[in-house]
């Protein structure tokens, strides 16, 4: 019988965060390489019973970034998410967990980079919600302030210009 | 078992092969089509020169330059008709990505016909794409230049992919599937004492059907092979009795253009729909499969194809009348559409009809495996790449066809071999007008229209095949599908309200099932449910058929499925041996592979009901 054998979750940056397991399992990622690394409660673990830290590189996840999914990570670890592959049409269009959205509320840069490691760690009801304060940023905005928003560059030539002021047109007289 | 060959006379052969030896298509990627946007694939973003990556981000924007496309386009699908329009006025970059006509499309199929009106993209003129459709843009045609600015694989492979010449790239196959028709012609059935005689392996035999009797179906083992049915006679030309209907688009247009049918998710008018099929850039296609229509119920009037098949006159199914799974539908799709892998549903046969057009079928036996598709271990799984033209693309026709060349080339095979290794196999071929294809149960298939195509399709069983049926529903409860409770409650009560059942273990079974009131209240229809698996089918077909003189064919069937149970157990035994020596082995330092024949004619199950 051993006990149960810590988590530590390194970065990109080599940052160590020690872990529990239901924290880390919030990661699909994660969850699918712990099952192949520790059996199930009960199985023999008679090779490496010296080796009670199990550590799991991320390399494409800096401290910074790691602290804050960690964060969402404990927050829900009670919570299961049903987890499903399908496209769900309700689940897109339910609004945002408002714990979620203060949780998110961070710069561009940061929000970027938790959208891309939830991703990447396969944390699919953060990566969702994720999206959704982006396409929250979209909604109801006219192109020049999404321009402004996230500092684009307005390319079109004047006669493409000219072709989307009648799609314009066409779209207000209906 | 077999016959000996009789002395009609012998139907015209041609002396050298009609196949050419290999259907492989060398070019799959030869021509790459030119996307209207100018978006170019991921690739070749290393070509891109610093100006035009300097100019993507500049396009982009902070955030959306660094996203995957498939986050950024998860993003915009959480976006209504107004937005995503709106955003595609941003930027070059935002217009490529918020007009990918995929999105549009989900956003329309996803919702049901009142989400539909509420949201304000419901449309009754189709203007060529979703986009357009949504937005009521008539004719409004212009282009935005993003050549050097979007490389992206989700958004040009579909294009690509929508671009398919499939006449072009299965030209050598469609020349020789019609020297078969046309010069080697139907063979007399009485030939074909089994499959094994028809000389082109790796095709589908095509018989003739004035000659095709139901002794033939059933002695010469045609009920576990496909085979197609024709005419030397009518079939090329118009003069003599029509065997078919002529119910091309032409003739359904004008007598049904504004009744709705079902295409998938939507209900459309034909006309619609028509106007959809002739102009779209869909990867797949939606495709008209429809079985409740006002026309349908106009075209069938008896719920029944009345001149089938031979082979279908007696079908088991009928038993169930009114809660019988749907088995009859009219199939109308443009070229490029058509069906990934799937065996029929319940294990039932059925028969396929060409009104109008051509289609590919390529067709595997039950105890393979499709080339390029994931099948769980129980089969109620399966997963295909997505669409026909990825699957073609991808190199797995190429490999299927292998399989069925190599059948051909495979000299060994004499005449009483039917059933060994090499001739059960991949098999290929196109049906055209006025042909009927036979599905067997369990058999894998794919179909592929390569024109605008019209069939008329049903699924039936019968009598000698019931062994299947019975052994698939006993087995594989929980992959039956089509049945309702609420029909299927009100049949049984009926029922035993005025028979007497014959077995008390299924008299108990069936009254168990009576009682789950709650399962009375589910009216949609819950073939996928959960409850499904305890609607106790195998014990109703059974009793359903009893007192129908059917005695004698269900006992047998009842024999044919604990046999297919005894094999089971033995073989799995024979395995689990079998795996055992190997590990032992194993342990002694070395392990080998083992040959084992599968069993030829189980499995016979039934995966999804998607259709051909």
């Amino acid at each position: 019988m051993t006990a149960e054998r810590s988590i530590v979750i390194i970065t990109s940056d080599n940052d160590r965060f020690n872990v529990e397991r239901k924290v880390a399992e919030k990661s699909l990622l994660i969850k699918n390489m712990l099952k192949n690394l520790l059996p199930a409660d009960g199985e023999e673990e008679s090779d490496d019973e010296d080796q009670d830290v199990i550590e799991v590189p991320t390399q494409n996840v800096r401290s910074a970034v790691m602290k804050n999914i960690l964060e969402w990570c404990e927050h829900y670890k009670n919570t299961d998410f049903p987890d499903d592959d399908q496209e769900d049409d309700s689940k897109k269009s339910a609004p945002i967990d408002p714990w979620d959205k203060n949780f998110l509320n961070v710069d561009q840069e940061m929000l970027y980079e938790i959208i891309l490691a939830a991703n990447y760690l396969n944390i699919k009801p953060l990566l969702n919600a994720g999206c959704k304060i982006v396409a929250e940023m979209i909604r109801g905005k006219s192109p020049e302030e999404i321009r402004k928003t996230f500092n684009i560059v307005n390319d079109f030539t004047p006669e493409e210009e000219a072709a989307i002021r009648r799609e314009n047109e066409w779209a207000e007289d209906r | 078992m077999t016959i000996t060959e009789p002395p009609y006379k012998r139907i015209k052969v041609a002396k050298e092969s009609l196949l050419v030896p290999s259907r492989k298509i060398s070019s799959l990627h030869q021509n790459v089509p030119k996307h209207p946007l100018g978006i170019r694939p991921l690739g070749n973003k290393i070509l891109a020169s610093d100006e035009d990556l300097k100019r993507t981000v500049q396009s982009a924007g902070s955030l959306f330059n660094k996203l995957p496309d498939e986050i950024i386009l998860n993003i915009m699908s959480m976006l209504d008709k107004d937005d995503l329009f709106n955003i595609s006025h941003v930027s070059k970059f935002w217009y490529g990505y918020a007009t990918f006509d995929e999105l549009w499309r989900k956003m329309y199929t996803n919702k049901n016909n009142e989400e539909r009106l509420k949201s304000g993209i419901e449309f009754t003129k189709w203007n060529g794409s979703w986009r357009s459709s949504i937005l009521k843009f008539e004719n409004l045609k212009f282009e935005i230049n993003c050549k050097g600015l979007i490389y992206s694989d989700i958004l040009f492979i579909p294009y690509s992919n929508s671009c398919i010449n499939y006449k072009e790239l299965f030209k050598d196959l469609i020349k020789e599937q019609e020297n078969l028709r046309d010069i080697d012609g139907y063979w007399d059935s009485n030939l074909l004492s089994n499959p094994s005689k028809f000389p082109y392996r790796g095709r589908i035999a095509r018989i003739d059907e004035n000659t095709f009797t139901y002794d033939h179906f059933v002695n010469n083992h045609w009920t576990n092979h496909p085979f197609i049915l024709g005419s030397n006679n009518t079939n090329n030309n118009n003069n003599g009795n029509k065997r078919w209907p002529e119910w091309d688009t032409k003739y359904l247009l004008e007598r049904f253009p504004n009744v709705k049918f079902r295409q998938e998710s939507v209900l459309w008018e034909l006309s619609l729909y028509e106007s959809y099929a002739k102009k779209n850039d869909d990867e797949s296609p939606l495709y008209l499969f429809d079985c409740r229509s006002n026309a349908m119920k106009e075209l069938l009037p008896t719920g029944y194809f009345p001149n089938p098949p031979i082979f279908a006159n007696e079908d088991l199914f009928k038993i169930f009348e009114e809660c019988r799974p749907d088995h009859s539908w009219m199939i109308v799709g443009p070229s490029r559409s058509g069906s990934t892998f799937h065996k029929d549903p319940n294990s039932t046969d059925a028969w396929n009809t060409i009104l109008e057009g051509s289609k590919l079928w390529i067709m595997l036996p039950p105890e393979m495996k499709p080339p390029g598709v994931f099948v769980s271990n129980d089969e109620s799984e399966v997963m295909s790449p997505d669409g026909l033209a990825e699957w073609v693309k991808s190199g797995f026709w190429n490999d299927s066809i292998q399989l069925s060349d190599e059948a051909n080339l495979d000299n060994k095979i004499g005449d009483n071999i039917f059933g060994s290794g090499g001739f059960r196999t991949c098999v290929v071929g196109i049906t055209f007008k006025n042909e009927c294809m036979y599905v067997p149960s369990g058999w894998w298939h794919s179909v592929i229209n390569l024109d605008d195509s019209v069939a008329f399709t049903s699924n039936f069983v019968p009598p000698c095949k019931i062994g299947n049926v019975l052994n698939f529903m006993k087995n594989k409860p929980n992959q039956i599908s089509g049945f309702r409770h609420d029909l299927f409650q009100k049949k049984l009560k009926e029922f035993i309200e005025s028979n007497k059942i014959n077995d008390l273990n299924r008299e108990k079974i069936l009254k168990q099932y009576l009682e789950m009131e709650e399962l009375g209240k589910v009216d949609e229809d819950v073939g996928e449910l959960k409850g499904s698996s305890c609607m106790p089918v195998y014990e109703a077909f059974i009793e359903f058929l009893l007192p129908n003189g059917m005695k004698d064919i269900v006992e047998n069937g009842i024999k044919e499925v604990e046999q297919k149970e005894k094999n089971n157990i033995e073989k799995s035994q024979i395995w689990e041996n079998l795996t055992k020596s190997t590990k032992e082995d194993a342990t002694k330092g070395f392990s080998f592979g083992f040959n084992f024949e599968e069993e030829e004619e189980d499995n016979d199950d039934d995966c999804n009901d998607e259709k051909e």
